[in-house]
């Protein structure tokens, strides 16, 4: 099975396939995708902020990961269910989008960041609290990497919409993009992508 | 009679700075309002146990300001880009509304309660805080489906 039929029968599964076609349900997903980025995502690049010493400065940074943990994990399972639930409705359009790739590998950037930073950073809390002022630079370096890698999976997540794919020309040759002219007539909803 | 050529506005006319501008628009309200949401689960009494909603006010509301500044230019140019559509889109009316009460509810009643810290009206304003911009993202989002 090629990669086009695998995401084609995917998309083809019957509340997928619902998802896709409805009216409503598509945008509340998406809208709960977004306001989980509002909610959670604040709180995760607030943590990162906290690591470089520049927000919360009067809490401990021990404070501040634990007490947000439960709250930036539910966050991560109501995003990461509404985008699967997005994605995989769309899986044949999307599979072969770079954006979507791209947010696809910064995510799995996020585990190795976990997995990395967990002994030095986010369970040795206590030990980076008694260094008091001066944050230890492994604490800084996982909380730059953090925002770099959260900031470009919103990016590319917005970018995916703004994607086509190259068409073939009279020859097959692949065709550049070009910026279409905005047509000014044309309703809003046939502009603003999703 | 006022003549504004949608074409000569970059957000129109470059491939790149319209999704640029809405990357800005949504880091930024993750930032602001992630830290009204701190001070809110606060509030309602659900996170942050060992500091005052007081302390998490005054150490986040830089960032918050700073956040709200920039989405609100971001969103303007936003706008720019296609005015009277917008101006004629209800989602925009509705979410633009709730954004100037979350912002005026923000600065009044739950700047107040919060400095306060009273632990019965904190739990009504933290609520209402939560409902109020969770309806402004709903109501931005919904702009692009009507």
């Amino acid at each position: 099975m090629t990669a086009a039929q695998i995401s084609q029968a995917i998309q083809d599964v019957g509340f997928l396939t619902y998802i896709r076609e409805s009216g409503y349900t598509y945008p509340i997903i998406m809208a709960t995708h977004l306001a989980s980025i509002a909610a959670f995502g604040g709180l995760i690049l607030l943590t990162d902020l906290r690591l470089l010493g520049w927000a919360l400065t009067d809490c401990s940074i021990t404070d501040v990961v634990k007490g947000l943990r439960p709250w930036k994990w539910l966050g991560f399972c109501i995003m990461v269910t509404c985008g699967l639930l997005l994605g995989l409705s769309e899986s044949n359009k999307y599979y072969g989008n770079p954006y979507f790739q791209l947010k696809m590998f910064l995510l799995l950037m996020v585990a190795v960041h976990a997995i990395v930073f967990r002994p030095t950073v986010y369970k040795n809390t206590e030990a980076l609290d008694r260094a008091g002022a001066a944050i230890p630079s492994v604490a800084k370096a996982a909380a730059t990497l953090s925002l770099v890698i959260w900031i470009g999976i919103a990016c590319c997540g917005r970018w995916i919409a703004y994607y086509e794919p190259p068409r073939a020309g009279k020859n097959g040759e692949p065709v550049t993009m070009r910026v279409p002219a905005p047509d000014t007539s044309a309703p809003l909803t046939a502009k603003l992508r999703r | 009679m006022l003549i504004y050529d949608l074409n000569a506005n970059p957000l129109n006319s470059n491939e790149w700075a319209f999704p640029l501008t809405e990357c800005f628009h949504i880091t930024s309200f993750a930032l602001s309002i992630g830290t009204i949401v701190l001070v809110d689960l606060k509030l309602l009494g659900l996170a942050m146990k060992r500091q005052t909603s007081a302390q998490l006010l005054k150490d986040t509301s830089l960032w918050t300001l700073a956040g709200l500044i920039i989405v609100i230019v971001s969103g303007l140019m936003i706008f720019s880009s296609d005015p009277v559509h917008y101006y004629y889109n209800y989602a925009f009316r509705f979410k633009v509304f709730m954004l100037l009460a979350a912002i005026i509810f923000n600065y009044t009643i739950h700047r107040k309660v919060a400095m306060s810290g009273s632990p019965g009206a904190g739990k009504v304003v933290g609520a209402a805080s939560l409902l109020m911009w969770i309806s402004v993202v709903y109501g931005g989002l919904w702009i692009a489906f009507i």
